[in-house]
């Protein structure tokens, strides 16, 4: 994973839809100080949407107060790979759920935005509890 | 996101999709086929040259509308040759049950043949 003194860009971004393109064009900004191709940065930026997509869909709800509809967007170029973390403060839930339902073909809508995620990326992985917030890592090294 | 919608003949709509298609400008294109399919069209194009970008919100409104299609004995193709497009249909193992093909022309050829397939099986149907 990228070292985060490497110099990490943070963003605050509300959880609404409207501001899924900027979290598009800052992984775009990023990904090219990586290093990465073209095809690697379309493919992180739908990785990194799918992920806003989840917090803004899942992660709140009428009682969440609006400071805390925010996703935090934490990007880190490396030598030839980007970390990029999709960090919210709602609900949070079960990823063993998650998993158990992938593997019975219970995927869904959800599920289906989980694969495009593991199959968009190199490494991905998804700290979440229900009450504690959810975090999303997801590392995409340059394609040779 | 722009949409813009033709008739091409007296059975087949086509939705030319421009920009980029995410959760914040989806509902624009889930609108737009809910009100073809209220008018009777079930034969589809979904033309996204002009798309540049797609994801699990756009495949999920097309998987649907296309399911919808079928329900009015219908169906939808997809024309796409973008090679970051592709790939999340790829992906997704969507490009089958989305008739995914290179060009508009290819679409209109491809439900041509769906929809003569489905007349000869009927036809043999009826005369069993």
């Amino acid at each position: 994973m990228a070292d985060r003194s490497a110099g990490t860009v943070q963003l605050l971004l509300p959880g609404k839809a409207e501001f899924l393109l900027v979290a598009r064009l800052a992984t775009s900004g990023v990904g090219v100080r990586s290093g990465l191709t073209v095809d690697d940065i379309e493919d992180l930026k739908v990785a990194v949407a799918e992920a806003c997509t989840n917090v803004i869909n899942h992660a709140f709800d009428d009682r969440t107060p609006s400071e805390q509809r925010q996703i935090t967007l934490r990007m880190t170029p490396g030598g030839g790979e980007m970390t990029v973390e999709v960090e919210d403060e709602g609900a949070g839930f079960d990823p063993e759920e998650l998993e158990r339902s992938r593997r019975n073909g219970l995927d869904g809508e959800g599920g289906l935005g989980f694969g495009l995620m593991r199959e968009l990326t190199d490494s991905l992985r998804i700290e979440s509890a229900p009450g504690s917030g959810t975090r999303v890592i997801m590392v995409k090294r340059a394609t040779r | 996101m722009r949409i813009r919608m033709d008739r091409v003949d007296d059975h087949v709509v086509v939705c030319h999709v421009s920009g980029e298609l995410d959760a914040y400008t989806a509902p624009d294109l889930r609108d737009a086929l809910d009100e073809a399919l209220e008018e009777g069209d079930a034969w589809i194009i979904v033309d996204l040259e002009e798309l540049t970008y797609l994801d699990s919100t756009g495949l999920g409104i097309l998987v649907g509308t296309a399911k919808k299609c079928r329900q009015l004995q219908g169906d939808l193709a997809v024309a796409c040759a973008r090679k970051n497009l592709l790939r999340i249909f790829e992906i997704s193992g969507t490009q089958e049950i989305l008739n995914v093909v290179p060009d508009l022309e290819t679409a209109r050829a491809r439900l041509a043949e769906i929809a003569e397939a489905r007349s000869r099986n009927a036809g043999d149907q009826e005369g069993t």
